[in-house]
């Protein structure tokens, strides 16, 4: 009986922990891949942007693009909870998918970077996160899309 | 007996009506019973108290004719002037709000500022603790630093960055390096990532401004599947 007791008080104080607002404090927000741009303007018109995203529709190289994330909390320090880059890596790319979290100062300083790389064919997610911001600071994702390549969208996680 | 009633049933239905006709007409009673108004009047304006009753009822009238002018000037006069001290007193509020706007403002982008450096000072002091306190992975520090080594020097995009040093340890590696300007210095930072990002895929940088315009910059990145301390 009192095992039992016991048992049940342990599951109570699970269930307290898991539905707690502590365990939902963060901000969550998606970005369409169409907000990417070519980062070098002459490569712009490779990176076709469109509601299935930014893709780089040339057969001849890589192409980087930069997508900004609009950060909602810009005044905690630890950086983000984590940012999910769903891209595609066409069969005929001769690099690999290269995307990288930049977590700036406001005037554009670096402050820290994560960067991951997916030599895959199809689609992917690909799972970063900083662990340092600034006040009033921002967030990048930058990728390097080589041929047929795309970033499709992404999900920016914050602490609250 | 019953005649008697039959009487006294008249009288008070006489006297009914004449009251009524008294309130109907707006009639003093008396005038109404003795029913010749203008005989009263008469009376009146022949009796001089009542003459001098009513030329004092009559300058009574006038002093409070003009009183009530006078209260309405003064009543207008105020008005005005509440609604000068609400339009001065809204000015003076939207003044006092703006000037503490811009207050707040800049106090804000100063303690913004200085909260930044503040962290900044704290995680370069935490990091290089960090590293002089970690021990060195014998198989792979070296092996690393010389492959940062090599990446650097075999790409031309950042032939015009200075690589001052490389050094590893057993999770943590750091980079210092000089750059020129504000644009090799940008280069050196996208460059970075694609150069190492499959082997240190996390880094935070630093940069401190030299006397002669150039940066001197130190990057701490983590081996793969480390998190930076």
């Amino acid at each position: 009986m009192k095992t039992k007791q016991i048992l049940n008080l342990g599951l109570l104080l699970s269930a307290a922990t898991l539905f707690s607002p502590a365990g939902f404090a963060s901000d969550v927000m998606t970005f369409p891949g169409t907000i990417c741009h070519a980062s070098d303007p002459s490569q712009a018109a490779k990176i076709t942007r469109s509601v299935a995203g930014a893709q780089n529709s040339s057969s001849t190289g890589a192409v980087t693009v930069n997508c900004p994330l609009v950060r909602d909390n810009h005044s905690n320090v630890t950086g983000t909870d984590v940012v999910h880059v769903a891209v595609y890596r066409s069969a005929s790319a001769t690099s690999s998918l290269q995307c990288t979290l930049s977590s700036r100062t406001s005037d554009g300083g670096a402050v820290a970077a994560h960067t991951l790389f997916f030599s895959g064919t199809g689609s992917s997610t690909l799972h970063l996160d900083v662990n340092s911001s600034s006040l009033g600071g921002y967030y990048v994702v930058s990728c390097s899309l080589p041929q047929f390549s795309a970033v499709r969208s992404i999900y920016l996680d914050e602490p609250l | 007996m019953k005649k008697l009633n039959y009487v006294l049933i008249a009288v008070c239905s006489l006297a009914i009506v004449i009251l009524g006709v008294a309130f109907h007409s707006g009639a003093p009673i008396d005038r109404a019973l003795t029913g010749n108004a203008e005989e009263v009047d008469k009376i009146a304006l022949d009796n001089p108290e009542m003459r001098q009753a009513q030329n004092d009822i009559e300058r009574l009238k006038e002093t409070v004719i003009a009183m009530e002018g006078r209260l309405n000037r003064t009543e207008a006069i105020l008005s005005e002037l509440r609604s000068e001290i609400a339009g001065s007193s809204q000015k003076s509020a939207n003044h006092f709000e703006q000037a503490g706007s811009q207050l707040k403002k800049a106090l804000t982008t100063v303690q913004i500022e200085q909260s930044n450096r503040q962290q900044r000072e704290q995680a370069v002091a935490r990091l290089v603790d960090y590293f002089h306190t970690e021990a060195i992975d014998s198989a792979w520090s070296p092996k690393m630093a010389g492959l940062i080594q090599d990446r650097f020097l075999n790409t031309e995009t950042l032939a015009d960055v200075r690589l001052i040093n490389s050094e590893c340890r057993a999770s943590l590696c750091r980079i210092e390096a000089e750059v020129d300007n504000p644009e090799q210095m940008l280069l050196f930072e996208t460059e970075l990532p694609a150069l190492i990002g499959e082997e240190l895929p996390r880094m935070t940088t630093f940069s401190e401004e030299q006397g002669n315009g150039s940066n001197r910059v130190t990057v701490y990145l983590a081996r793969k599947g480390y998190k930076l301390p």
